[in-house]
């Protein structure tokens, strides 16, 4: 089963209860986050218009920061979800750049014996395991926070959009967004007004990952290269010394 | 070595030893008191001084593979008395490096996870590993002065055995990581100013460090042999210049055939800071010393040269800054400018490296020491086998699991190392031999 969640963003208010729930659930320390909603003005007078969007790790299906992670400390779960080994981590922070969203946060605030990490949202990995469900998707009082099996997820959002088709955007932001995401957006205004921008429907790790898959065969060619320039430079020096004596 | 009438750390030394230790100071208090305290780093720019200083650094250090490769590749016996003090330089710049990815990482205490849990597929993990076996062939690299000055007649006869599958071996890792560096950027496609962001980036770094290992050979050569009062002859860099006419001009054609293919050229002009820098880079940092290593009354003049090497190490950190920086887009709104706890550590770090650099070079024997690095010859037959074994087996691994595979990579460029040592000089006389005996007997 994929682990999916479907926000809403047209019913969100902004009452931050998914933020404190997510802080408690996950004993994330003070000054750190793992999820938060954020205001977005649009519009001009007489329709002036403040949408919330909660932001967050989107798992997305092919995820550019395990493919940025050196020490494996980030990886992919059978159920969808990307989590975060906080031993493996040695805290280079590539992953906030490679995130095309970015998500992951650095612990600045923490000294070294505080043991700094990467911030991040791992879908409550040691909630679901004991048989709870996500922490914020419970917390929110308005229903834009709906957790379930992406499929069903996927279908949802279309029969909403499809019951409202004036008022949605016809659209499902993190359907194919960066190859597909577990985390699907609705929205009745336009997904760039509220920070859900455009990052096109290519993973992000394909072009770092061609270019990777080059290196050996180069690096073969440049010996075989060396070693020939080497025999020839060297025989003709002898070649040379021959022609003196 | 060289006169030791000189007081130890009077005038400059004694500033460089007093900016070392301060340096060296504010660098534990990072350590203990974490990035958010001592630095300015935040979650727009996440890198910041140390990252940058490294992306100058390890191209800089590239002149130690370039004279490599000169020397003993391409059999250019006359640069052999540079060998030595470029390569002592390339092993200080990749330490430096090394220490300042230390206090950049957010978890220094743990930084031996690089070599337990291995991502081949991540650029970090090729640049970690390459920074670090490198350094490691670079000591090796700079044994010879070590063994010869305390005669250490043992380690002598190893490294003349393996002096050049350990060069080999240093050339491929440098390739690598040179080009590994651009490839980080490859995962931050919309961060970087298209001017910059090309699906070259691997490339376009690898070339320009080449240009930047030539014109640091002549720019360490000329402070190293001046700090000693060593004379040099400057007309031996005419080769090395008009090497560097080829590399520059490969790499200024590749630069506008991939704007062009981009459809970016047109961006080169619209006025903005970036494109400004964009053509500050390829002009002074390019096509100007181009044109100056290309004209004879240059190449054969100390300061021409001097300035020419200048302004192309100007370029590269230019280029490397341009990318990290000023043509970046900050993850989030944000702006970065270093912290002085920052400063001093780094000015501390290098301060810290041309000291030493100084050091050594008194105490062993760096400079003027022309018969330096001859090689045995005549292990062709055993390297092979061992080129084979390695290259089998870095393959079989490459098959497995991507911890295993991690792994492979390097015992599969251990194996290509033994692979160029093997391809001996004599063997072509030798087979001809072969068959002439073989004739005779019939």
């Amino acid at each position: 089963m994929k682990k999916s969640l479907l926000i809403d963003i047209s019913k969100c208010l902004a009452c931050y209860s998914c933020t404190v729930a997510c802080k408690s659930a996950n004993g994330v320390t003070k000054g750190s986050f793992r999820t938060f909603v954020h205001p977005y003005e649009s519009g001009a007078y007489p329709n002036v218009r403040i949408n919330y969007a909660k932001h967050f790790c989107k798992h997305c299906k092919e995820p550019a920061c395990v493919a940025a992670c050196p020490v494996q400390a980030l990886y992919k779960t059978e159920e969808g979800s990307v989590e975060y080994n906080n031993k493996k981590c040695i805290g280079c922070r590539y992953c906030m750049y490679a995130c095309p969203f970015s998500v992951p946060l650095f612990d600045w605030h923490k000294s070294q014996i505080e043991k700094p990490l990467i911030q991040k949202c791992d879908f409550c990995a040691h909630r679901v395991d004991g048989g709870k469900g996500l922490a914020c998707a419970q917390a929110c009082p308005y229903g834009a926070i709906m957790e379930g099996e992406l499929d069903k997820m996927l279908e949802e959002a279309r029969s909403r959009i499809q019951n409202r088709p004036d008022f949605y955007i016809d659209h499902i932001y993190g359907e194919k967004e960066v190859g597909g995401t577990s985390v699907l957006y609705l929205s009745s205004r336009p997904f760039g007004e509220v920070a859900l921008a455009d990052v096109g429907a290519k993973p992000v790790a394909t072009r770092s990952e061609t270019s990777m898959a080059g290196m050996l065969p180069g690096v073969t060619i440049l010996a075989l290269f060396l070693a020939g320039i080497r025999w020839v430079s060297h025989r003709r020096e002898e070649l040379s010394k021959g022609k003196e004596e | 070595m060289v006169a030791k009438s000189e007081p130890l750390f009077s005038g400059i030394r004694g500033f460089l030893l007093a900016l070392t230790l301060v340096g060296l100071v504010v660098a534990v208090i990072r350590l203990i008191a974490g990035l958010g305290a001592t630095t300015n780093l935040n979650s727009g720019y996440p890198w910041g001084i140390w990252v940058f200083f490294d992306l100058f650094l390890i191209p800089f250090s590239a002149g130690a593979f370039t004279i490599s490769a000169v020397v003993h590749i391409f059999n250019q016996k006359q640069y052999k008395p540079l060998l030595r003090p470029v390569v002592l330089a390339g092993l200080l710049g990749y330490s430096l490096t090394l220490w300042f990815l230390l206090l950049d990482l957010g978890r220094p205490d743990l930084f031996y996870n690089v070599f337990i849990y291995l991502n081949p597929r991540s650029f970090m993990f090729e640049v970690a590993w390459c920074l670090s076996l490198y350094t490691g062939v670079l000591v090796l690299e700079f044994l010879p002065a070590y063994a010869e000055k305390y005669n250490r007649k043992g380690l002598q006869r190893g490294l003349t055995t393996f002096g050049i599958v350990i060069l080999s071996a240093g050339i491929l890792l440098s390739t690598m990581h040179q080009s590994s560096l651009g490839g980080l950027f490859l995962l931050m496609p919309g961060r970087i100013h298209p001017l910059w962001s090309s699906d070259l980036l691997a490339l376009f770094f690898l070339v320009s460090s080449v240009a930047g290992g030539l014109s640091m050979i002549i720019l360490i050569s000329a402070w190293a042999f001046r700090a000693f009062k060593h004379h040099l002859d400057y007309r031996m860099f005419s080769g090395i210049a008009r090497a560097s006419v080829w590399v520059l001009g490969f790499y200024f054609i590749m630069k506008i055939v991939d704007l062009m293919g981009r459809h970016t050229f047109g961006r080169v002009f619209e006025g903005s800071i970036q494109s400004v820098l964009f053509l500050i880079e390829m002009t002074i940092g390019i096509l100007l010393p181009l044109i100056m290593f290309a004209s004879q009354g240059v190449r054969e003049s100390k300061s021409g040269l001097i300035w020419a090497a200048i302004f192309v190490s100007f370029g590269l950190a230019l280029n490397r800054t341009n990318i990290a920086f000023y043509g970046f887009d900050p993850i989030r709104v944000a702006t970065y400018s270093p912290y002085w706890m920052e400063w001093i550590a780094t000015l501390g770090g290098v301060a810290g490296a041309i000291l030493i650099f100084y050091l050594i070079a008194r105490y062993f024997p760096i400079l003027l020491v022309p018969e330096a690095e001859e090689f045995a010859e005549a292990r062709g037959a055993s390297f092979t086998a061992v080129a084979i074994t390695l290259l089998a087996i870095g393959i079989i691994l490459e098959g497995t699991n991507p911890l295993w595979s991690g792994y492979g990579v390097w015992i599969f460029v251990a194996g290509l190392s033994f692979l160029i040592a093997s391809l001996e000089i004599g063997a072509g006389k030798k087979m001809m031999k072969g068959l002439q005996n073989a004739k005779n007997n019939n």
